[in-house]
């Protein structure tokens, strides 16, 4: 029986984390396993997740971005020897029901590194302009440097195989700074990166870290971290071999 | 270069040198990092000291009629390559600051579970 894991990466998310729960328990794929990577909360996020008696694993302090939890879940993941991994958000955005898309995948081994993608039937929420423009912006610049296209490169609603799990666990070891580098950094390392239809909703409480001032520093952090991991590509390259 | 001058730069270096070795016994500078900072202190000090010295390595050594520019030169070069030496530190440490976050929150929700 292959084992999937869903890390929900949860940052003062105690008013949506508790529906979020709900949803993977009732809706979810059968057989999935749960963790909640709390990053710091100053609010009741990690009491609300061990109240609904799932693992939590709580960072003492903040690393600032949501990227600070995704050493976390690989490196629980990989201890804990699963077969698939999913990240979830605990904001309410991600829908359970659609998660066997982005599994299905990886445990039929068709792909390493799979993307729910809001962009591809165009339903649910299409999330705000500005940040459109500059998913969009990396869309094109990933696309090209992958060589094939791809629409929601930063969508936080993805799956990994265990070779990827293996790849940042182990060998490639440093803080990530966006999903555009975890994107290029897999591709290089091997991964057969595949995209899916999904649907997304908009988070009911609470504000997202993309504030305004992100709107300019969003894109040039995500440019750079493109730049960067070209660079780094010869070295990834040999890593993996 | 003028007599207060001298006497300024003097006192600045001997000042920092004392200032790094009360760090030192304080334990909020590593004996490592302390050498070099030890150097630049003994740079400074000598400036007002070797000024004679300083002034033929610029004009018949590298060739600069005003000994001042090599001082600049010297002392904006050394803080750049440090600022570029504490840059790659710092992102170690941040990779390492991240691996140890996680790890720790991994083994606590271990223990969590096991009690």
């Amino acid at each position: 029986m292959k084992r999937t894991l869903v890390a929900v990466i949860a940052y003062n998310e105690e008013k949506n984390l508790e529906a979020t729960l709900k949803d993977l328990r009732s809706n979810g794929p059968a057989g999935i396993e749960i963790v909640v990577i709390d990053n710091g909360s100053s609010d009741r996020t990690k009491a609300v997740a061990l109240a609904a008696g799932v693992p939590v694993v709580s960072h003492c302090v903040n690393s600032g971005s949501s990227m600070g939890t995704v050493m976390s879940y690989f490196l629980y993941a990989h201890r804990n020897k699963f077969d698939c991994l999913c990240q979830f958000d605990g904001d309410g955005q991600h829908v359970a029901a659609e998660l066997h898309k982005i599994i299905a995948p990886v445990l039929e081994g068709r792909a390493d590194y799979v993307i729910g993608s809001r962009f591809l039937a165009k339903e649910g929420f299409q999330s705000y302009f500005f940040r459109r423009l500059g998913i969009s912006l990396f869309a094109f610049l990933d696309s090209l440097v992958v060589g094939q296209k791809l629409t929601d490169v930063t969508s936080g609603f993805r799956a990994y195989s265990p070779r990827v799990l293996e790849f940042f666990a182990q060998r490639h070891r440093h803080e990530l700074s966006d999903t555009n580098q975890l994107l290029l950094l897999s591709h290089f390392a091997g991964a057969r990166i595949l995209e899916v239809p999904v649907v997304m909703r908009a988070r009911v409480h609470g504000v997202s870290e993309f504030r305004s001032t992100a709107a300019i520093v969003f894109p040039l952090k995500g440019v750079v971290n493109i730049l960067g991991c070209l660079l780094q590509r010869k070295r990834i390259r040999k890593t993996w071999a | 270069m003028g007599l207060k001058i001298k006497i300024l730069a003097l006192m600045v270096g001997v000042g920092f040198f004392f200032f790094i070795l009360r760090s030192i016994r304080g334990n909020s500078m590593r004996p490592s990092y302390a050498v070099l900072w030890t150097g630049i202190s003994l740079f400074l000090v000598s400036v007002s000291v070797l000024e004679p010295f300083y002034h033929w390595i610029a004009s018949s050594v590298i060739g600069i009629v005003d000994a001042r520019h090599v001082i600049y030169i010297v002392l904006i070069g050394f803080l750049l390559v440090y600022v570029f030496y504490l840059t790659q530190k710092i992102s170690r440490m941040g990779d390492q600051i991240q691996v140890l976050l996680s790890q720790l929150a991994i083994v606590e929700d271990e223990v969590r579970r096991k009690t």
